[in-house]
Protein backbone atom coordinates (compact mmCIF):
# COMPACT_ATOMS: atom_id res chain seq x y z
CA UNK A 1 0.00 0.00 0.00
CA UNK A 2 2.89 2.33 0.80
CA UNK A 3 4.29 1.93 -2.70
CA UNK A 4 1.00 1.63 -4.60
CA UNK A 5 -1.09 4.29 -2.86
CA UNK A 6 1.20 6.65 -0.99
CA UNK A 7 4.16 7.15 -3.34
CA UNK A 8 2.17 8.32 -6.42
CA UNK A 9 -0.22 10.37 -4.26
CA UNK A 10 2.67 12.03 -2.41
CA UNK A 11 4.53 12.89 -5.60
CA UNK A 12 1.33 14.25 -7.18
CA UNK A 13 0.34 16.28 -4.10
CA UNK A 14 3.75 17.77 -3.20
CA UNK A 15 5.37 17.81 -6.64
CA UNK A 16 2.74 19.34 -8.89
CA UNK A 17 0.96 21.91 -6.71
CA UNK A 18 2.39 25.10 -5.22
CA UNK A 19 1.90 25.65 -1.47
CA UNK A 20 -0.62 28.42 -2.10
CA UNK A 21 -2.70 26.06 -4.27
CA UNK A 22 -2.49 23.26 -1.70
CA UNK A 23 -3.44 25.63 1.15
CA UNK A 24 -6.41 27.00 -0.79
CA UNK A 25 -7.85 23.57 -1.70
CA UNK A 26 -11.61 23.63 -1.02
CA UNK A 27 -13.65 20.89 0.67
CA UNK A 28 -14.36 17.99 -1.71
CA UNK A 29 -11.47 18.87 -4.05
CA UNK A 30 -9.06 16.26 -5.45
CA UNK A 31 -6.16 17.96 -3.66
CA UNK A 32 -7.82 17.61 -0.27
CA UNK A 33 -8.64 13.98 -1.05
CA UNK A 34 -4.93 13.42 -1.78
CA UNK A 35 -3.96 15.13 1.51
CA UNK A 36 -6.48 12.91 3.28
CA UNK A 37 -4.89 9.79 1.79
CA UNK A 38 -1.42 11.03 2.78
CA UNK A 39 -2.60 11.72 6.33
CA UNK A 40 -4.50 8.55 7.19
CA UNK A 41 -2.72 5.74 5.31
CA UNK A 42 0.62 6.05 7.17
CA UNK A 43 -1.23 6.05 10.50
CA UNK A 44 -2.87 2.75 9.56
CA UNK A 45 0.16 1.22 7.83
CA UNK A 46 2.52 1.64 10.79
CA UNK A 47 0.53 -0.54 13.23
CA UNK A 48 -0.14 -2.98 10.37
CA UNK A 49 3.61 -3.28 9.75
CA UNK A 50 4.07 -3.88 13.47
CA UNK A 51 1.46 -6.62 13.36
CA UNK A 52 3.45 -8.26 10.55
CA UNK A 53 6.71 -8.09 12.54
CA UNK A 54 4.93 -9.33 15.68
CA UNK A 55 3.48 -12.26 13.68
CA UNK A 56 6.99 -13.26 12.58
CA UNK A 57 8.13 -13.07 16.21
CA UNK A 58 5.20 -15.18 17.38
CA UNK A 59 6.17 -17.72 14.68
CA UNK A 60 9.75 -17.81 16.02
CA UNK A 61 8.40 -18.09 19.57
CA UNK A 62 6.18 -21.04 18.55
CA UNK A 63 9.19 -22.80 17.02
CA UNK A 64 11.15 -22.30 20.25
CA UNK A 65 8.14 -23.38 22.29
CA UNK A 66 8.11 -26.73 20.47
CA UNK A 67 11.71 -27.50 21.53
CA UNK A 68 11.02 -28.11 25.29
CA UNK A 69 8.36 -30.74 24.43
CA UNK A 70 10.76 -32.48 22.03
CA UNK A 71 13.50 -32.43 24.69
CA UNK A 72 11.09 -33.79 27.31
CA UNK A 73 10.27 -36.71 25.02
CA UNK A 74 13.98 -37.23 24.33
CA UNK A 75 14.66 -37.36 28.07
CA UNK A 76 11.97 -40.01 28.50
CA UNK A 77 13.30 -42.08 25.59
CA UNK A 78 16.94 -41.71 26.72
CA UNK A 79 16.03 -42.82 30.24
CA UNK A 80 14.63 -46.04 28.74
CA UNK A 81 17.40 -46.42 26.13
CA UNK A 82 20.47 -46.04 28.37
CA UNK A 83 19.99 -49.29 30.33
CA UNK A 84 19.54 -51.07 26.99
CA UNK A 85 22.92 -49.66 25.87
CA UNK A 86 24.57 -51.19 28.89
CA UNK A 87 24.64 -48.07 31.08
CA UNK A 88 23.01 -48.89 34.45
CA UNK B 1 14.57 -15.48 43.20
CA UNK B 2 15.87 -18.40 41.12
CA UNK B 3 12.70 -20.48 41.77
CA UNK B 4 10.46 -17.49 41.04
CA UNK B 5 12.24 -16.96 37.69
CA UNK B 6 11.96 -20.67 36.84
CA UNK B 7 8.20 -20.75 37.49
CA UNK B 8 7.74 -17.47 35.58
CA UNK B 9 9.70 -18.81 32.59
CA UNK B 10 7.39 -21.80 32.26
CA UNK B 11 4.53 -19.34 31.63
CA UNK B 12 6.18 -18.03 28.44
CA UNK B 13 3.18 -18.78 26.14
CA UNK B 14 1.10 -16.43 28.29
CA UNK B 15 3.57 -13.56 27.73
CA UNK B 16 3.69 -14.24 23.96
CA UNK B 17 -0.12 -14.24 23.77
CA UNK B 18 -0.37 -11.04 25.82
CA UNK B 19 2.22 -9.33 23.63
CA UNK B 20 0.38 -10.29 20.44
CA UNK B 21 -2.91 -9.04 21.95
CA UNK B 22 -1.26 -5.69 22.74
CA UNK B 23 -0.09 -5.40 19.11
CA UNK B 24 -3.64 -6.14 17.85
CA UNK B 25 -5.13 -3.57 20.26
CA UNK B 26 -2.52 -1.09 18.98
CA UNK B 27 -3.62 -1.85 15.40
CA UNK B 28 -7.26 -1.10 16.33
CA UNK B 29 -6.29 2.15 18.10
CA UNK B 30 -4.11 3.05 15.09
CA UNK B 31 -7.06 2.46 12.72
CA UNK B 32 -9.31 4.67 14.88
CA UNK B 33 -6.60 7.34 14.92
CA UNK B 34 -6.26 7.10 11.12
CA UNK B 35 -10.04 7.63 10.88
CA UNK B 36 -9.82 10.71 13.13
CA UNK B 37 -6.98 12.00 10.97
CA UNK B 38 -9.08 11.47 7.82
CA UNK B 39 -11.96 13.40 9.43
CA UNK B 40 -9.60 16.27 10.26
CA UNK B 41 -8.10 16.51 6.77
CA UNK B 42 -11.53 16.37 5.12
CA UNK B 43 -11.80 20.12 5.90
CA UNK B 44 -10.01 22.91 4.05
CA UNK B 45 -6.91 24.48 5.60
CA UNK B 46 -8.62 27.64 6.90
CA UNK B 47 -11.39 25.66 8.63
CA UNK B 48 -8.87 23.15 10.04
CA UNK B 49 -6.72 25.85 11.54
CA UNK B 50 -9.50 27.92 13.09
CA UNK B 51 -12.31 25.67 14.36
CA UNK B 52 -12.04 24.75 18.07
CA UNK B 53 -13.63 21.27 17.73
CA UNK B 54 -11.13 20.41 14.97
CA UNK B 55 -8.26 21.56 17.22
CA UNK B 56 -9.42 19.03 19.81
CA UNK B 57 -9.59 16.32 17.12
CA UNK B 58 -6.02 17.16 16.04
CA UNK B 59 -4.93 17.09 19.70
CA UNK B 60 -6.36 13.57 19.98
CA UNK B 61 -4.55 12.47 16.77
CA UNK B 62 -1.21 14.01 17.86
CA UNK B 63 -1.39 12.58 21.39
CA UNK B 64 -2.04 9.07 20.04
CA UNK B 65 0.98 9.45 17.72
CA UNK B 66 3.13 10.16 20.81
CA UNK B 67 2.15 7.22 23.07
CA UNK B 68 0.95 4.50 20.66
CA UNK B 69 4.46 3.48 19.41
CA UNK B 70 5.56 2.75 23.00
CA UNK B 71 2.46 0.63 23.56
CA UNK B 72 3.24 -1.34 20.36
CA UNK B 73 6.87 -1.77 21.38
CA UNK B 74 5.73 -3.05 24.78
CA UNK B 75 3.69 -5.72 22.95
CA UNK B 76 6.71 -6.74 20.84
CA UNK B 77 8.86 -6.65 24.01
CA UNK B 78 6.50 -9.12 25.69
CA UNK B 79 6.80 -11.45 22.67
CA UNK B 80 10.61 -11.16 22.77
CA UNK B 81 10.52 -11.73 26.54
CA UNK B 82 8.44 -14.85 25.88
CA UNK B 83 11.08 -16.08 23.41
CA UNK B 84 13.82 -15.48 26.03
CA UNK B 85 11.76 -17.39 28.61
CA UNK B 86 11.26 -20.30 26.16
CA UNK B 87 15.06 -20.39 25.75
CA UNK B 88 15.38 -20.38 29.55
CA UNK B 89 13.06 -23.42 29.73
CA UNK B 90 15.15 -25.17 27.02
CA UNK B 91 18.34 -24.48 29.02
CA UNK B 92 16.78 -25.94 32.19
CA UNK B 93 15.57 -29.07 30.34
CA UNK B 94 19.01 -29.57 28.74
CA UNK B 95 20.61 -29.28 32.18
CA UNK B 96 18.14 -31.73 33.74
CA UNK B 97 18.60 -34.10 30.77
CA UNK B 98 22.39 -33.98 31.16
CA UNK B 99 22.09 -34.60 34.91
CA UNK B 100 19.72 -37.56 34.49
CA UNK B 101 21.98 -39.17 31.85
CA UNK B 102 25.24 -38.60 33.73
CA UNK B 103 23.74 -39.82 37.00
CA UNK B 104 23.72 -43.30 35.41
CA UNK B 105 27.43 -43.21 34.55
CA UNK B 106 30.08 -44.84 36.76
CA UNK B 107 31.42 -42.36 39.33
CA UNK B 108 34.94 -42.33 37.78
CA UNK B 109 33.54 -41.24 34.39
CA UNK B 110 30.95 -38.76 35.69
CA UNK B 111 32.26 -35.18 35.26
CA UNK B 112 29.51 -33.88 37.61
CA UNK B 113 27.15 -30.97 37.04
CA UNK B 114 29.09 -27.83 36.17
CA UNK B 115 28.28 -24.65 38.07
CA UNK B 116 25.66 -22.49 36.39
CA UNK B 117 27.59 -20.05 34.12
CA UNK B 118 27.32 -16.32 34.68
CA UNK B 119 25.57 -15.90 31.30
CA UNK B 120 22.76 -18.23 32.45
CA UNK B 121 22.20 -16.05 35.52
CA UNK B 122 22.52 -12.85 33.48
CA UNK B 123 20.10 -13.28 30.58
CA UNK B 124 16.86 -13.07 32.66
CA UNK B 125 18.19 -9.83 34.20
CA UNK B 126 19.00 -8.40 30.76
CA UNK B 127 15.48 -9.26 29.56
CA UNK B 128 13.95 -7.62 32.67
CA UNK B 129 16.08 -4.52 32.08
CA UNK B 130 14.67 -4.27 28.54
CA UNK B 131 11.13 -4.54 29.89
CA UNK B 132 11.79 -1.92 32.58
CA UNK B 133 13.16 0.56 30.00
CA UNK B 134 10.16 0.05 27.68
CA UNK B 135 7.61 0.35 30.51
CA UNK B 136 9.40 3.50 31.72
CA UNK B 137 9.22 4.86 28.14
CA UNK B 138 5.48 4.14 27.95
CA UNK B 139 4.86 5.84 31.33
CA UNK B 140 6.94 8.83 30.22
CA UNK B 141 5.05 9.04 26.89
CA UNK B 142 1.70 8.85 28.71
CA UNK B 143 2.79 11.57 31.12
CA UNK B 144 3.77 13.72 28.11
CA UNK B 145 0.29 13.16 26.70
CA UNK B 146 -1.21 15.97 28.84
CA UNK B 147 1.26 18.50 27.42
CA UNK B 148 0.63 17.29 23.84
CA UNK B 149 -3.17 17.62 24.18
CA UNK B 150 -2.82 20.98 25.92
CA UNK B 151 -0.57 22.29 23.10
CA UNK B 152 -2.53 21.04 20.08
CA UNK B 153 -5.94 21.95 21.52
CA UNK B 154 -5.47 25.48 20.18
CA UNK B 155 -6.27 27.15 16.89
CA UNK B 156 -3.21 26.77 14.61
CA UNK B 157 -3.78 30.07 12.78
CA UNK B 158 -4.99 32.07 15.80
CA UNK B 159 -2.79 30.80 18.65
CA UNK B 160 -0.09 28.27 17.72
CA UNK B 161 1.53 30.08 14.76
CA UNK B 162 1.63 33.55 16.39
CA UNK B 163 2.99 32.16 19.73
CA UNK B 164 5.77 34.42 21.07
CA UNK B 165 9.07 33.41 22.73
CA UNK B 166 8.52 32.77 26.44
CA UNK B 167 4.85 31.91 25.96
CA UNK B 168 3.37 28.78 27.54
CA UNK B 169 2.63 27.36 24.09
CA UNK B 170 6.25 27.56 22.95
CA UNK B 171 7.42 26.13 26.28
CA UNK B 172 5.03 23.20 25.76
CA UNK B 173 6.34 22.74 22.20
CA UNK B 174 9.90 22.75 23.56
CA UNK B 175 8.99 20.07 26.14
CA UNK B 176 7.36 17.89 23.43
CA UNK B 177 10.17 18.24 20.89
CA UNK B 178 12.84 17.89 23.58
CA UNK B 179 11.34 14.72 25.07
CA UNK B 180 10.67 12.77 21.86
CA UNK B 181 14.36 12.03 21.05
CA UNK B 182 14.85 10.73 24.62
CA UNK B 183 11.81 8.50 24.29
CA UNK B 184 13.06 7.11 20.96
CA UNK B 185 16.46 6.35 22.50
CA UNK B 186 14.83 4.63 25.47
CA UNK B 187 12.65 2.54 23.14
CA UNK B 188 15.56 1.22 21.07
CA UNK B 189 17.76 0.75 24.15
CA UNK B 190 15.02 -1.44 25.64
CA UNK B 191 14.79 -3.46 22.41
CA UNK B 192 18.60 -3.79 22.34
CA UNK B 193 18.52 -5.24 25.88
CA UNK B 194 15.84 -7.74 24.84
CA UNK B 195 17.78 -8.90 21.76
CA UNK B 196 20.96 -9.13 23.88
CA UNK B 197 19.05 -11.32 26.36
CA UNK B 198 18.03 -13.68 23.54
CA UNK B 199 21.61 -13.80 22.20
CA UNK B 200 23.05 -14.57 25.65
CA UNK B 201 20.42 -17.31 26.21
CA UNK B 202 21.30 -18.87 22.83
CA UNK B 203 25.01 -18.75 23.80
CA UNK B 204 24.18 -20.62 27.03
CA UNK B 205 22.37 -23.32 24.98
CA UNK B 206 25.39 -23.68 22.66
CA UNK B 207 27.80 -23.94 25.63
CA UNK B 208 25.55 -26.52 27.35
CA UNK B 209 25.39 -28.66 24.19
CA UNK B 210 29.17 -28.37 23.72
CA UNK B 211 29.79 -29.44 27.35
CA UNK B 212 27.45 -32.43 27.01
CA UNK B 213 29.05 -33.43 23.70
CA UNK B 214 32.56 -33.34 25.23
CA UNK B 215 31.40 -35.32 28.28
CA UNK B 216 29.85 -37.96 25.98
CA UNK B 217 33.02 -38.16 23.86
CA UNK B 218 35.13 -38.74 27.01
CA UNK B 219 32.67 -41.40 28.16
CA UNK B 220 32.79 -43.19 24.78
CA UNK B 221 36.61 -43.03 24.68
CA UNK B 222 36.89 -44.41 28.22
CA UNK B 223 34.43 -47.23 27.48
CA UNK B 224 36.11 -48.04 24.14
CA UNK B 225 39.52 -48.29 25.84
CA UNK B 226 38.09 -50.71 28.43
CA UNK B 227 36.38 -52.87 25.83
CA UNK B 228 38.40 -56.01 24.77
Amino acid sequence: MGVLALAPTASAYWGINAKAVRDAAPVGSALLAQLNTLAWWPKLLEPLTFLGVASFMVGIAMEFAAIPHILDRRTAVLTKALPLMGVK
Amino acid sequence: MEKMLQSMMKKFPWFIGMGFMIVIVALIIGAINAGNSANYYAFDKVTRETRADLALLLASVESTIVWLPYFKFLGVAMILGGITMALGVIIQILRDLGNSVMARWPADLNPGTPEKPMAAKLFPMIMMMGWILLIAGLIWALSLNGVVVSYWDHSIAGELNPAQPGSTLLQQLAVIQGTLPWLNTLRFLGMAFLFTGITVALTVIIRTLQFQEKALEKFVQARSAKAP
